[in-house]
């Protein structure tokens, strides 16, 4: 046991330059996840079918197969097809859809906890739909999403 | 970011492939994994303060 005190210092610089490309590759999937999240919350509630089912696809087989999976399909599959991507793109893509479709249900519920009654306003003082999605719906949804989100964050 | 660990399996040498690669040379298990963690629970805790943050900024009063 005295060698396990000895030296533990030394093994950090290493560990914290791995640090440095989990944290890239985080950020790299969060700035992708946002807006897909976003994209495929809202548009699984969409009254147009097509893009609901499109919506709804997409977040139903990234959230229903494993992500490690996934990772392999798209690291080791899709060059048998032609497309060879490097590893650091298909970790972040892949990693960015996964979440993307997760978030896309914290999005969805986060804009079916805002009560009708403001959406109802919306309609009584004439706006179009996605006037009164931009402007009434989705401020007030932010802040639901953000512990969910959080939590998916982390 | 925990799902990140996910992509050492793809080569990409992030903070759990680097642990792994550290452990085969050292052989210094117990170190390298606890050390693993803590990074691992370091940045969580900064990401859970980042977003307590954001959420008191948003607070409907």
């Amino acid at each position: 046991m005295q060698l396990v005190s000895e030296h533990i210092a030394e093994l950090v610089p290493p560990l914290l330059e791995g640090l440095v490309v989990t944290l890239e590759i985080m950020a790299g999937a969060v700035v992708l996840a946002v807006p897909l999240a976003l994209l495929s919350g809202i548009g699984r509630l969409s009254p147009l079918r097509p893009v609901r089912w499109l919506a709804s696809i997409y977040v139903e087989v990234f959230r229903g197969t494993s992500a490690l999976v996934q990772l392999f399909w798209f690291y080791f599959v899709l060059p048998l097809f032609g497309v060879q991507l490097p590893a650091m793109l298909v970790g972040i893509v892949v990693l960015a859809l996964n979440a993307g479709a997760y978030g896309a249900e914290v999005v969805r519920g986060a804009i079916r906890a805002v009560p009708p009654g403001q959406r109802e306003a919306g309609v009584a003082l004439n706006l179009t739909r996605a006037q009164i999605m931009r402007r009434i719906v989705v401020p007030q949804a932010i802040p639901a999403m953000l512990p969910p989100a959080g939590n998916l964050l982390i | 970011m925990k799902n990140t660990a996910l992509v050492s399996l793809i080569t990409i040498t992030d903070l759990t492939f680097r642990g792994q690669l550290l452990r085969s040379e050292t052989l210094r298990t117990t170190e390298i994994f606890t050390l693993m963690l803590l990074l691992y629970f370091a940045v969580a805790l900064l990401i859970t303060a980042g977003v307590r943050m954001l959420e008191r900024r948003v607070r409907v009063r």
